[in-house]
């Protein structure tokens, strides 16, 4: 927000290139509830071990265990150890959870939410939207009542589920091909691919 | 839109997760793998040696490590705190400043962030399949803020056309105020959705 003298161009240049890059950042998850998570995690331990250790420097008695009888325990393993497969299974446990953290880190991510075609605006829109705009395409597609369709949208995939009604067949073909031509028009060409389902066992129909 | 300092999250996420890595992996191979316990246990020792031996240190080089330990720990937990507190900072109210030197109008023109945010509210609840919108300004470094445009479409409602009016509301809204800062328009599903009356064919 820098001071402007003259009457400010409707469309300055660098609006573009901002609108880009917030484009770009809205596709990816920041990882702040997991940061604001560990964070916690992390306040929580930091604080017991300064008050134990705070404790100690003071020569109270300590608030749990004894810093040094701690440390003695960790350096004096494994034959400090009095379950020994305890202490293999803490250490599985910290691994795995360390390498999630590293894979959470380091894999970009992906958010249920996809890039919509606007030209001034970066236009969003998430999967469960999308998906419960194509209900009525798939249940008139079917044949079916409304109740009788499950659309899933998820990645690159639309999810189709169809409950025919007893006796009735349903054609997955056309409702495949329907759902297909209403993502189309809707702008989002190839970005998904249809799969239809008939459920093997029909309910009373609506 | 907001300033979440993404980079730093996942910096610190690995580095933490590499700490956890080396105690798990020390933990697991210092039970299982002898060899790995008697390489370890000379470092080890020695620092256990050390601290017992500061026992017969004088009072002041007794208490300094322990005091040393809790100080550190504080610190390090007020910088884990300034980590949680700057995650989704950047809202603003104030939507554009602008100085005019000189002239019969001299000062600071400022425009609240409530004149776009209303504007914007206001004519997309006029659309039908629009069940809600709330719109929040962020602050960029261009000439105005960035919006942040939240839209419940009705159940069944198609995304694009609604995507588009936004589009042509925020060209309106451009012209209208002269100053444009990106905006961001998001299409979700929430409680006020989920309750309302599904869109129907007309």
């Amino acid at each position: 927000m820098s001071a402007q003298d003259t009457p400010a161009d409707p469309q300055p240049d660098g609006l573009d290139a901002a609108t880009e890059r917030i484009r770009r950042r809205e596709m990816r998850p920041a990882r702040s509830a997991l940061s604001i998570v560990v964070a916690v995690v992390l306040v929580l331990l930091l604080g017991y071990v300064a008050l134990e250790a705070g404790t100690r420097a003071v020569g109270s008695d300590p608030w749990l265990i004894r810093p040094e009888t701690a440390w003695g325990w960790f350096a004096g393993l494994p034959s400090t150890a009095t379950v020994p497969a305890g202490v293999v299974i803490v250490g599985v446990l910290v691994l795995l959870a360390g390498l999630g953290l590293i894979a959470l880190a380091v894999t970009p991510g992906t958010l249920r939410r996809y890039p919509l075609p606007t030209e001034r605006v970066v236009g969003l829109v998430e999967a469960d939207v999308i998906a419960q705009s194509l209900l009525r395409t798939a249940h008139l597609a079917a044949g079916v009542g409304p109740d009788q369709v499950r659309v899933l949208v998820d990645h690159s995939t639309v999810t189709v589920t169809v409950r025919p009604t007893s006796g009735v067949g349903v054609d997955a073909g056309t409702v495949q091909r329907e759902i297909s031509d209403e993502l189309t028009r809707q702008g989002f060409g190839d970005t998904f691919t249809v799969n239809v389902s008939v459920a093997a066992h029909g309910v009373v129909g609506q | 839109m907001n300033r979440t300092p993404r980079a730093l999250n996942r910096v610190l996420l690995a580095v933490l997760g590499l700490v956890l890595v080396v105690i798990g992996a020390h933990l697991i191979l210092v039970t299982l793998l002898p060899a790995y316990a008697s390489v370890m246990a000379g470092p080890l020792g020695g620092v256990t040696g050390w601290i017992a031996g500061l026992g017969s240190a004088p009072a002041a080089g007794r208490t300094g490590l322990w005091l040393g330990i809790a100080v550190g720990a504080v610190v390090l937990l007020v910088l884990a705190a300034i980590w949680v507190m700057v995650q989704g900072r950047g809202r603003v109210t104030v939507f554009t400043r602008e100085a005019v030197p000189s002239g019969p109008g001299r000062g600071v023109v400022e425009i609240a962030g409530a004149v776009p945010i209303t504007l914007l509210k206001r004519a997309l609840s006029e659309r039908e399949d629009v069940v809600a919108v709330t719109v929040s300004a962020w602050d960029q470094r261009g000439p105005a803020a960035g919006l942040r445009v939240r839209i419940q479409p009705r159940h069944g409602a198609e995304p694009l056309p609604i995507a588009q009016d936004a589009d042509q509301l925020v060209r309106t809204l451009d012209e209208r105020i002269g100053l444009a800062g990106p905006v961001v328009v998001e299409l979700v599903t929430g409680t006020r959705a989920k309750f309302a009356t599904p869109q129907r064919v007309k």
